[in-house]
């Protein structure tokens, strides 16, 4: 540090660095300080990079977004919403489907079962007793035991 | 089609998800839930993709919008939390990578330095601020907001508002301070 040449020093500087750049320091004090920064190089360094970097925040300020932002924002929510729409509720997605679905399922069971149940009640109806299978091969000639051998030698 | 809309018939607008509703809604807060995600995100690119998230959010979550404080607060406080989710993500990101720069000092200034090198300064000084001290600093000093608004958004009292906003700007001027102290011991 160099030789303070007048009351404030170097930590008064430092410890001031917003109040100067914002001008809210009191007359005297401001007075004080910049007499310091004639005289000490190392504080009038540190002050002008401070006010170089503390100016940046009004740079940032001017800053103006891309004017095609705007419909891209709105494109976005435009999609979100239409996507919302086309998925169904949550409610319907966690409840009422798969209870559906079982609903269908089981019904389907059960129709196939009756189905089932009615076709085999037909069949064993149209199930022929002995004694009418007897009726039927007196009926048609047909002999009890067929001579397969004697059936041939005939044939031939 | 409205001029003005006042927050309930906005709110009430966007709760049915009208298309009118929705444009005053962008037209209106679009300018500065960009700028405020820039001023935390510190990139054009992010601050603008994290506006189409707030507003999102928005429109998602607007019944749960108490209008006895204005919509613009409660706006102010999305785009906020959005920004430092981003930014906490993009810091998990850096340290995952082995890069993390964000709070590590400052590199040795050069007073002749362009704007980029002085936005990057800036910038990482006030990302090393606590996260409370960072948002006071941003809303005071680059929204211009009254502490009264702050205090509103941060649900904290003024004093505490500013006290928050002093740390931040006796942390930032410690910072920068050790900078240009370095810079200075250097070309001795």
């Amino acid at each position: 540090m160099q030789a303070k040449s007048n009351k404030t020093d170097c930590t008064f500087i430092r410890d001031n660095l917003f109040s100067y750049v914002e001008e809210q320091l009191p007359e005297k004090k401001r007075k004080e300080f910049e007499e310091h920064l004639d005289s000490c190089k190392d504080c009038s360094m540190v002050v002008s990079g401070f006010k170089s970097v503390s100016s940046f925040i009004d740079k940032k300020k001017s800053v103006e977004p891309n004017p095609f932002t705007r419909t891209r924002i709105l494109q976005r929510i435009e999609n979100e919403i239409a996507r919302g729409r086309n998925e169904s509720s949550p409610f319907l997605l966690r409840v009422i489907r798969p209870i559906s679905f079982s609903f269908i399922f089981l019904l389907a069971t059960a129709i196939g079962f009756a189905l089932g149940k009615q076709n085999g009640t037909s069949y064993s109806n149209t199930k022929n007793t002995p004694n009418e299978i007897q009726t039927l091969k007196s009926e048609l000639n047909i002999p009890d035991f067929i001579d397969e051998d004697k059936m041939l030698s005939d044939i031939h | 089609m409205y001029l003005v809309m006042t927050d309930k018939e906005l709110a009430d607008g966007l709760i049915i998800q009208r298309k009118d509703a929705i444009q005053y809604l962008v037209d209106t807060y679009q300018k500065s839930v960009i700028k405020t995600a820039y001023y935390f995100v510190a990139n054009m690119e992010d601050a603008e993709d994290l506006s189409q998230e707030v507003f999102l959010e928005i429109i998602k979550s607007i019944r749960r919008y108490k209008q006895n404080s204005s919509l613009h607060t409660w706006i102010y406080r999305i785009t906020v939390n959005r920004s430092l989710d981003h930014l906490r993500r993009k810091k998990r990101r850096i340290v995952y990578n082995g890069k993390d720069n964000i709070g590590a000092e400052p590199c040795v200034l050069d007073t002749r330095n362009d704007d980029n090198e002085k936005r990057e300064i800036l910038d990482t000084a006030v990302n090393s601020l606590p996260e409370n001290q960072k948002i006071a600093f941003i809303l005071n000093k680059y929204e211009d907001m009254a502490y009264r608004d702050i205090a509103e958004i941060m649900n904290l009292s003024l004093s505490s508002v500013e006290s928050l906003i002093h740390r931040a700007k006796l942390n930032l001027q410690k910072k920068l301070v050790k900078h240009f102290s370095e810079y200075a011991s250097k070309i001795k």
